[in-house]
């Protein structure tokens, strides 16, 4: 783990610079913000949107703070997980292609501790992004809607961070394989994608797909029901792993 | 309830406003980006919460921005 600090050091000096730090943050509190004005104001929105006959009645029930909470956690998977893929589709690739990372690898820095510098930056950075974000949602939850369940929240939490740590992990990896950097991002993109459709059509068989933490986060919220999660985040953890060692050995292709 | 919407909203447009300003003021800071840049102040300014996400991704040259 040599050089691992002072690279992770340079990765949070390039994300401020490039004010990765502020968008990604800034578009997942958006997301979270306006799912609850949304549901809550969705009658008066529409009536003073369409053009709805003289004396309609909307009425549309107002939906529960966990249904919110879960809507808003749709959205940071669409949106926000597309941002978090854009935002590391070229980390390593781009670095690649300037040169600085093999001007960094010349040096007595381990090929691992300069993945993993960059794998910690996207689970600083997602952190904040999705807790402010989620924190938003909560925050206009309780204000809007009602309080939902804290537990079930938090640790719905939790699951759906994991989920979006894992993509991140998929697009970093693909990142250090392919020279495109879109190319990255729609590898990371469309794994997500399969693998909840995938996990939606084989629940019974395939619940322990990674796809499963995202899921079972939202259903925990939306639905109440508690399946296993356990099998998916082991996937999911065992998935990481493998995901850093194919991004080292990608790595350590391109400089040879 | 008119002023309640408009209070909850504040925070929306001022976080909306944050994006939008950092991503103009990167774009009139980087040298060279990839395109014009008067379309992507069009992008950004146009279209809500996409259009910095994408100019952030899409726009930064590798080479000096």
């Amino acid at each position: 783990m040599n050089g691992f600090r002072i690279l992770l050091h340079k990765e949070w000096r390039e994300a401020v610079r490039t004010a990765k730090l502020i968008w990604l943050p800034a578009v997942f509190v958006l997301l979270g913000l306006l799912q609850p004005i949304s549901a809550k104001f969705m009658p008066e929105i529409i009536a003073s949107a369409g053009n709805l006959p003289e004396g309609a009645i909307i009425q549309l029930p107002i939906p529960k703070p966990g249904e919110v909470l879960g809507q808003a956690l749709g959205n940071f998977g669409l949106i926000g997980l597309l941002a978090i893929c854009l935002a590391f589709m070229g980390t390593i690739s781009s670095e690649r292609r300037s040169g600085t990372a093999a001007w960094i690898l010349v040096k007595p820095v381990s090929p691992f501790a300069y993945v993993a510098s960059k794998w910690v930056m996207l689970i600083i950075t997602v952190g904040l992004s999705f807790g402010l974000g989620y924190g938003g949602a909560w925050y206009y939850t309780n204000l809007l809607i009602g309080y939902p369940n804290v537990g079930d929240a938090l640790f719905s939490a939790l699951l759906y961070y994991c989920w979006l740590v894992f993509v991140g992990t998929i697009a970093i990896a693909a990142s250090a394989w392919l020279r495109s950097p879109a190319a990255a991002a729609f590898v990371a993109i469309g794994s997500a994608t399969l693998m909840q459709l995938i996990r939606g059509l084989f629940e019974r068989d395939l619940s322990w797909l990674p796809s499963g933490l995202g899921m079972e986060a939202v259903s925990r919220l939306t639905m109440g029901d508690f399946s296993s999660w356990i099998g998916s985040a082991l996937t999911a953890a065992a998935s990481i792993i493998l995901l850093m060692i194919v991004a080292v050995r990608g790595l350590r292709r391109s400089i040879e | 309830m008119n002023d309640k919407l408009i209070m909850l909203l504040l925070p929306v447009l001022v976080i909306q406003l944050i994006l939008m300003v950092t991503a103009l003021r990167y774009l009139y800071r980087a040298s060279s980006v990839r395109g014009n840049k008067w379309v992507w102040v069009l992008v950004i300014v146009l279209f809500n919460i996409v259009g910095p996400i994408v100019f952030f991704a899409f726009a930064r040259r590798e080479n000096g921005s």
